[in-house]
């Protein structure tokens, strides 16, 4: 990362990018949301440390993912201990459309390594931060979800890692 | 560009900016003054304890000890607090952290959910999470624990990564039944649900109680207590309490080494 580069600079436009992945990975635009200005919020108060790594879009991911997942976990024992809880509105995933649904039903290490590099743009070293796995595994993960999604989705292109 | 790259583009594109850097900033500060109050209470708790052990212990100081539990009220404590600590059924043994962890008053609107301490205590049989609130209710009767709207939830933290490893919960299940009250492994999923027990501690709170067995010996874990309520049921407007704040850990807690696991 570029020295002295500043939050101010850094933040701008990237909130797209990380609501719209967390979007696809818990489907409650609420919750991405909220994951996803807390996680910016840690990371301008961690900003000397985190602007010193080599992408901080990792970290800030990584720390979004974490408290998204938190929740998820959370209203998922609340919907098993207690299933009245659920509503219709609980259960209707987001975004909607024929490509988000094929996306979601990759098994979830694969899902998560799509969402986080095409709609994250991440590169592969900050994909597996994120997944605490090796650079190695996001590849090979990816290869295989973009064999899976190709073999319905006719326009996408199968690339070797 | 194929349908795949353009979903993608279109979602991106209908997303907002969100907060500027100053609310972002903002947030930020918000979150460190929580974190340094939260920092203050225990520090303030844990001295006080300390000099309560000392008095206990006969301390041989020249000036006269004043004798303080880390779970006596609010008069001892250096923190005001509106409400006693939970009564315990069984005296906590030495060294299992029966601390409570502070919470403000009036941080959220409703006082039936407005938690004002987190505790975890052990004896030799069995372990208990628990809270006191600034106007507790009877679960048995109450319509808001009855419906759902009141929720109650414990998660630990045993690994220090700030994610949680263990949930224990309680939903009740309604009139004339008692409450579900699980404890959940999800570093290991396999685990089945521990089972136990909702006390309602009448003009102080809640308690969770589980038998040993449901968490391993000698586990060191960060606690996390949350209470959603709603006191208009069949809305949807619930107030949160988190303690000691959102995504927030208290200090840390040991389970007894070698407890009786029956």
């Amino acid at each position: 990362m570029a020295a002295g580069l500043e939050f101010a600079q850094w933040y701008p436009g990237r909130r797209r990018r990380l609501v719209a992945s967390l979007l696809v990975m818990c489907g409650d635009r609420e919750l991405a949301a909220e994951a996803a200005d807390e996680a910016f919020a840690r990371t301008l108060q961690a900003w000397n440390r985190v602007s010193a790594m080599q992408s901080p879009d990792g970290w800030t991911y990584r720390v979004a993912v974490n408290i998204a997942r938190r929740v998820e976990r959370r209203r998922a024992i609340e919907r098993r201990l207690w299933p009245r809880l659920v509503s219709a509105s609980d259960v209707v995933p987001a975004p909607a459309g024929e490509v988000w649904d094929l996306v979601r039903s990759l098994p979830t290490r694969q899902r998560t390594a799509v969402v986080l590099r095409y709609v994250g743009d991440l590169r592969e070293d900050d994909i597996a931060s994120v997944m605490g796995v090796t650079r190695g595994t996001v590849a090979a993960t990816l290869a295989n979800a973009r064999r899976a999604l190709a073999t319905i989705l006719d326009d996408i292109e199968v690339e070797e890692p | 560009m194929n349908r795949f790259h353009a979903a993608v583009s279109e979602l991106v594109a209908s997303m907002d900016d969100g907060p500027t850097v100053q609310e972002v900033h903002r947030r930020g500060q918000r979150r460190q003054r929580r974190r340094i109050l939260t920092r203050v209470v225990v520090v303030c708790v844990a001295a006080a304890a300390a000099v309560g052990v000392a008095a206990s212990y006969g301390h041989s100081s020249a000036e006269p000890q004043i004798a303080v539990s880390p779970t006596t009220s609010s008069t001892t404590s250096p923190l005001p607090s509106t409400t006693s600590p939970l009564p315990s059924t069984t005296s906590p043994l030495p060294g299992t952290g029966s601390m409570p962890v502070h919470d403000s008053v009036g941080d959220v609107p409703y006082p039936q959910g407005d938690i004002t301490d987190a505790s975890f205590s052990q004896d030799a049989t069995n372990f208990s999470f628990g809270v006191t609130v600034v106007q507790p209710l009877d679960p048995a009767t109450d319509p808001a624990w009855h419906n759902g709207n009141a929720v109650l939830g414990f998660s630990l933290d045993a690994n220090n990564d700030g994610v949680e490893d263990w949930y224990a919960l309680a939903l009740p299940q309604g009139p004339n039944q008692a409450a579900k009250v699980g404890l959940r492994s999800w570093a290991n999923p396999h685990v089945p649900t521990c089972w136990g027990t909702l006390a309602s501690i009448p003009g102080a709170g809640y308690r969770l109680t589980f038998p040993n067995r449901c968490l391993p010996g000698g586990m060191r874990f960060r606690l996390h207590a949350q209470m959603d309520f709603n006191p208009k049921v069949g809305t949807y407007k619930t107030a949160t309490d988190q303690v000691p704040g959102v995504n927030a850990w208290s200090e840390p807690f040991t389970t007894l080494a070698d407890p009786l696991t029956t």
